[in-house]
């Protein structure tokens, strides 16, 4: 279980996070919505330790994250698989170099065994034959597959989404939302998703949190989601410019 | 001016920070022979076209100048000493260090930036790899090994410039020259020259990796860190090099 407790960050002055709460359950696919730029891929990347807080604690299966140093991180992150908005693949390895990345980093493995492995997690996400493809030659789609296969490599039990939908067509982005329901489902990881795409919310989530000035304001399941009176929520998911939300409010 | 001699406490403090980081990494990190082996060859040989053609000109216009001098004194035959010495001593070491800082240190810079703002340096931490380590470590141990091999390689070039003048010009032959030069050298001349390419090699890592990874978003942000990595590069290679020579003028004399 990974539980968030008082999180605060700020970034010369700007708050982002202030008194952030929020409480994951295992094996759950919990989404994240706020708009653009409150703080969800902060809150991710503070999750996975890439970021620090000034105040408040991150515990992953009951270890404080926050209190621990680089090197023992690492050993928390190999839980982890991330996959970032961007997809955020090296551009200057093949796909087969990007997903055999941790093994070929860290593993005795041999190239014949690396390769095998990396085809498997390809096909896992509907991909073959562009092993010895670099990034630039995939489309936005096909580049977050292979950033999701290079976050499957060594069978996390969390995985954290940054927008996965964001960049790719409507139905590229339900292709999407599709691996993600089915690797849950396979898998039975924990995943996190940040997104301000509501198709992609409810069609993926066990929990949908709203974030908003820095801390979570509703959480509850999609048909709570859609239901509810919070007027935070109604007018997010209403996308209306009136109500609570203001413009210069992020 | 007090707030920019605190920035500049700040940066010193910075970059010696990531030295110091670099030190520890290249000690307890992985050992990455291959992307050693591999950043030698982008950042130092692919360099050597460059290198040679401002070497061999260099070499070329210190002939001329000297013997401009020289025959004022009829003494031109000692163009070869002077070359030889200069360059060793002074115009290999430096002038190959500022290609390097303005050829492969931007090329560090713009490339450790550019992964910062795709959000490639997140990617690798998320994938447990310290990116001090990774990416850092192996340019500054290529940076350190290749920028003295490429003086002794600048040196030997501008010793053929001021062979081409000496021989065109003067008539001196092949035989003599090289003597003159070799009798005009001694073993310190060389090594001083070799022990500042070794340090502003470490400088034109350290800066430049330290530029990519402090790099802002966007394009504005890769092409700062590129200015701000060849400008204080050149700015630190001047000023090493100035106490440097100072140091091997009272501990060599």
């Amino acid at each position: 279980m990974i539980e968030i407790v008082n999180l605060y960050k700020n970034f010369n002055g700007l708050k982002v996070l202030q008194g952030l709460e929020l409480r994951i359950e295992d094996g759950k696919t919990h989404v994240i919505i706020g708009r653009s730029g409150c703080g969800k891929s902060v809150l991710l990347k503070h999750i996975i330790g890439i970021l620090k807080p000034d105040k408040g604690k991150i515990f992953v299966n009951n270890v404080d994250i926050t209190s621990l140093s680089d090197r023992e991180l690492d050993r928390i992150r190999l839980q982890f698989g991330m996959v970032f908005q961007g997809s955020a693949l090296f551009d200057y390895l093949t796909v087969e170099e990007n997903v055999g990345f941790l093994l070929y980093e860290y593993s005795d493995l041999s190239s014949a065994k690396i390769r095998e492995r990396v085809k498997g997690l390809l096909s896992l996400v509907g991909l073959k034959g562009i092993e010895e493809k670099f990034p630039e030659e995939l489309s936005g789609g096909m580049k977050k597959r292979v950033a999701i296969a290079r976050a499957l490599c060594l069978n996390p039990s969390i995985l954290l989404y940054d927008e996965p939908t964001t960049g790719i067509d409507p139905i590229g982005a339900d292709m999407i939302n599709s691996l993600i329901k089915e690797l849950h489902d396979k898998l039975g990881v924990t995943s996190i998703v940040v997104t301000h795409d509501l198709n992609s919310a409810f069609k993926i989530a066990d929990y949908i949190s709203m974030l908003f000035s820095g801390k979570i304001v509703f959480t509850g399941r999609p048909s709570e989601v859609k239901e509810t009176d919070n007027p935070i929520v109604r007018q997010f998911i209403e996308g209306s410019k009136f109500g609570p939300i203001k413009e210069v409010d992020v | 001016m007090n707030n920019k001699l605190k920035s500049l406490i700040i940066y010193f403090g910075k970059i010696s920070t990531l030295f110091g980081e670099v030190i520890y990494w290249i000690f307890s990190g992985k050992k990455r022979i291959k992307s050693i082996v591999a950043q030698m060859m982008i950042l130092g040989i692919e360099s050597l076209p460059i290198v040679s053609l401002i070497a061999l000109f260099t070499g070329i216009i210190l002939a001329f100048q000297t013997a401009y001098q020289l025959q004022k004194i009829s003494s031109e035959i000692y163009i070869a000493s002077i070359v030889a010495l200069s360059l060793t001593r002074e115009l290999g070491p430096v002038l190959t260090s500022l290609i390097i800082a303005g050829r492969s240190g931007a090329s560090i810079s713009a490339e450790v930036s550019s992964m910062k703002v795709t959000e490639q340096l997140d990617a690798l931490k998320s994938l447990a790899t310290e990116p001090v380590d990774y990416l850092a470590v192996p340019k500054f141990l290529a940076l350190i090994i290749t920028l003295p091999l490429l003086v002794l390689y600048a040196d030997l070039i501008g010793i053929i410039g001021g062979y081409i003048v000496g021989t065109t010009k003067l008539g001196i032959s092949l035989g003599l020259y090289f003597r003159m030069s070799l009798e005009a050298l001694a073993f310190k001349d060389v090594f001083s020259g070799l022990i500042k390419a070794f340090i502003f090699g470490g400088i034109i890592g350290i800066v430049s990796c330290f530029e990519g990874f402090s790099a802002s978003a966007g394009a504005r942000g890769v092409g700062k860190a590129v200015i701000k990595s060849v400008v204080r590069s050149f700015i630190l290679i001047i000023t090493a090099d100035c106490i440097l020579t100072a140091l091997f003028y009272v501990l060599l004399p």
